[in-house]
């Protein structure tokens, strides 16, 4: 028989900057596991695994799960299992929280994912190192510069302006002043975005990500515990992801996630869904980069190659729109790496729950999709299809 | 799990302290070779899982290198940093729960250092353990996965029945068994030379540690409906278990650090409906990191009473230990031994393996029972 898992806690904390962080790894994992047990009203020893996401080499210590995965829930000797796919780490603890639920190895798996920037003196320093060893990573490309050419082969294409992007981030930085947890919540305007200092062309200082610092917490159940939780189940349905070529060059076309789109029809097939832009309600996405949201859109079908500006320009993306996108300000706004990268699963699943962060709350919200990416040229891309009864 | 997952190919590299070629390219290989011992093209994958550790692969999210490598392009796909038995056990769970048909799965170990170049190895090894332990209280007084498996066995040095000789004669014993497989790492040895070794870090000598090699493993698991159209089940997972320690936020790690196989191994035998194991295991392959893990990790496997030579046949780790594929060798090894001798009806292998980057201190172990 058919074992069903869901998402039954969710907890983050304060983000804020690496520099203004007041308080260790350590603490903050501590704080956002033991906000999403409080939540999903779970007690540390019922847990039966740990997943804890990494980005060694970003980190300040190799593996991070090995000394504090006991330490905030594995002390009654349950397995902690490191895991690392770069951007998409988040999503996918979730992935094996899910294959380990649904085969009945546990009942409920917390995924821990870490503040992973603190301490890094040099992001792009360090991304460089998973650039192609032979000719990216002596130009010294990292992730901005990537970000950067598929923002440029989009507005290319399709006459995006720097006005579309910053759209964006106004309505990201928006929704981020709900959100209670957002690192960035400026008030901004279009023009002040525009405005804002070039970063790597077209990317401008407030349409790229922030380095921030926060940890995030999900707990994955089966079905028979879900039902005993206080909280209304959210059901993964379908969740995967799917990796593309290590080489920036068998993107083939840098103005469309072509990898997303694939694995946005494999996910959607298996969730039942054949129509994304009415059957779903709501959507946290991965998109780092403003620009990303409307090539995001595009791939998971929920408009067409080259639609998404004009369903921007209309609003549908905002909250009370046709389909709101990243009302907890998304990662344009708050980026602690692993961190961030399980967010979107959270956000959606308190978004499910009736229980927004922050008072965004879609009405009725029924069906969500959840996304992380990452990895060299965004190499890696996580999706989840998230339901309530 | 029941006996819905079944192991339908398999294949390693070359075992070596140095390898030539790429990372990339000897993943590449060892996965064609496992398809094709499988007999399935790549296509046929569901699902890609991994186990490798950026740090000694030389850069952050190596992953996204070897990963097309391993037939992971446009697939479901992640990876632990941790033994590569955690990823079968996790793709066999992925297979039981419906997620995937076919997975396969890819363990390695090539630290970006080498010895023909005068690099120290192991150095780099120690460093990178000891950036594992806690910022704080362990890893400022200099500890290192070596250094608290050697904490350890000095323990153990105090009770009568133990000393320094029987540490030897243990670990010459293993690498004996093992010194004529194939894929064996270490030649013969006597008791004296184990004990006149160099010694790495009172009282276990280099001997006494695990013979580190790089090398590659893949597995390709399929559900039973696949198996049974495949070419071949070389194994069937009956069943599986992982359990986790303490760090050294408990004295777990020297006191009873076979605690966390003690869990794993209740889990797999109930799985696998295995009651005495002594009795009903045919071969089995454990790792015990040093000597003196050796009768802790038997006993908590229920190994006791299991004859000598059927124990860790290949040599263990005493002759073969290529890191993160440990695991995945430690399987290879156990079916090859079962397939070797030919025999009436099902036979059960049990294999074990342990994480080892903090030694005892926060080392899951892993425990499948096959049946071949």
């Amino acid at each position: 028989m058919a074992i069903h898992a869901a998402i039954v806690g969710v907890g983050m904390t304060e983000g804020t900057s690496p520099r203004s962080q007041t308080h260790s790894k350590a603490e903050l994992c501590h704080q956002a596991v033991g906000r999403a047990l409080r939540h999903a009203g779970l007690e540390v020893d019922q847990l039966d695994a740990i997943v804890f996401g990494t980005l060694d080499g970003f980190e300040a210590t190799n593996i991070p799960g090995g000394y504090l995965g006991p330490s905030v829930g594995g002390a009654h000797g349950i397995p902690v299992l490191s895991l690392n796919t770069g951007g998409s780490t988040g999503g996918n603890c979730v992935n094996a929280a899910h294959a380990m639920v649904t085969s009945g190895d546990a009942d409920i798996v917390l995924c821990v994912g870490p503040s992973s920037f603190d301490g890094v003196t040099d992001m792009q320093a360090v991304i460089n190192t998973a650039i192609p060893l032979v000719i990216e990573q002596p130009m010294g490309v990292g992730a901005i510069h990537c970000g950067a050419l598929f923002s440029a082969a989009y507005g290319d294409r399709y006459g995006a302006t720097h006005e579309d992007y910053a759209r964006i981030a106004v309505k990201n930085y928006g929704n981020a002043r709900h959100n209670p947890y957002a690192h960035l919540r400026d008030e901004l305007t279009v023009q002040e975005v525009v405005e804002s200092r070039d970063v790597t062309t077209p990317l401008r200082f407030r349409t790229s990500c922030p380095v921030s610092s926060g940890a995030s917490a999900l707990i994955v159940a089966s079905a028979e515990v879900a039902g005993r939780l206080p909280n209304p189940p959210v059901w993964i349905r379908a969740a995967g992801s799917g990796a593309d070529t290590y080489l920036g060059g068998g993107r083939q076309d840098f103005a469309r996630f072509e990898n997303l789109a694939l694995l946005a029809e494999r996910i959607f097939r298996h969730a039942g869904v054949k129509n994304p832009r009415t059957e779903i309600d709501v959507a946290e996405l991965f998109a780092p980069f403003a620009p990303f949201e409307y090539m995001e859109l595009e791939a998971l079908g929920i408009v067409g190659e080259g639609e998404a500006l004009d369903f921007v320009r209309g609003g549908a993306i905002e909250f009370g729109g046709e389909l709101p996108v990243n009302l907890s300000g998304g990662p344009l706004c708050s980026n602690p790496g692993v961190a961030a990268q399980l967010a979107p699963y959270g956000y959606a699943a308190w978004q499910l729950m009736g229980q927004a962060a922050g008072g965004l709350q879609v009405p009725d919200a029924r069906r969500a999709v959840a996304h992380s990416a990452g990895g060299s040229f965004f190499q890696f891309h996580t999706l989840a299809v998230l339901e309530r009864d | 799990m029941g006996n819905n997952v079944a192991i339908i190919g398999m294949a390693f590299s070359s075992f070596a302290e140095d390898h030539p070629e790429a990372l990339d390219e000897i993943v590449f290989d060892t996965v064609y070779r496992a398809l094709d011992d499988a007999a399935v093209r790549k296509g046929d994958l569901d699902l890609s899982l991994m186990a490798s550790y950026d740090l000694y692969e030389g850069r952050t999210i190596s992953y996204g290198m070897t990963l097309p490598a391993a037939a992971g392009y446009l697939n479901d796909e992640y990876r632990f940093q941790n033994d590569g038995m955690s990823v079968v056990i996790n793709a066999a769970a992925a297979i039981a729960g419906n997620n995937a048909e076919v997975a396969l799965v890819t363990a390695m170990h090539k630290p970006e250092m080498s010895r023909a170049a005068g690099q120290d190895t192991a150095a780099f090894l120690d460093l990178l353990s000891n950036l594992a332990f806690d910022p704080h209280f362990v890893r400022p007084v200099g500890a290192t996965g070596t250094a608290l498996l050697a904490m350890h066995a000095a323990r153990g040095l105090d009770r009568p029945e133990s000393d320094r000789a029987s540490l030897a004669r243990v670990a010459a014993a293993e690498i004996n068994r093992g010194s004529t497989s194939a894929r064996a790492f270490r030649p013969a040895v006597s008791e004296a030379d184990v004990e006149a070794a160099e010694t790495r870090c009172w009282p276990l000598t280099e001997l006494m540690l695990p013979a580190m090699s790089s090398g590659v493993v893949s597995l390709i698991l399929a559900s039973n409906a696949r198996a049974r159209r495949s070419r071949q089940a070389h194994a069937w997972i009956r069943g599986s278990g992982s359990g986790g320690t303490t760090y050294t936020w408990n004295p777990q790690w020297l006191l009873d650090p076979a605690a966390a196989t003690r869990r794993a191994a209740e889990r797999a035998y109930r799985r696998a409906g295995v009651l005495d194991p002594s009795s009903e295991i045919a071969v089995a392959e454990i790792t015990a990191l040093t000597p003196a893990l050796m009768p802790s990790m038997s006993s908590a496997l229920g190994l006791d009473k299991l004859d000598t030579t059927r124990l860790n046949p290949s040599g263990g780790v005493r002759s073969n230990f290529p890191g993160l594929a440990n695991g995945p060798l430690r399987m290879v090894e156990a079916i090859t031994w079962l397939r070797d001798r030919p025999s009436p009806g099902p036979r059960l292998a049990v294999t074990h393996a342990s994480d080892y980057l903090l030694g005892t201190a926060a080392s899951n172990s892993y425990v499948t029972v096959l049946e071949v």
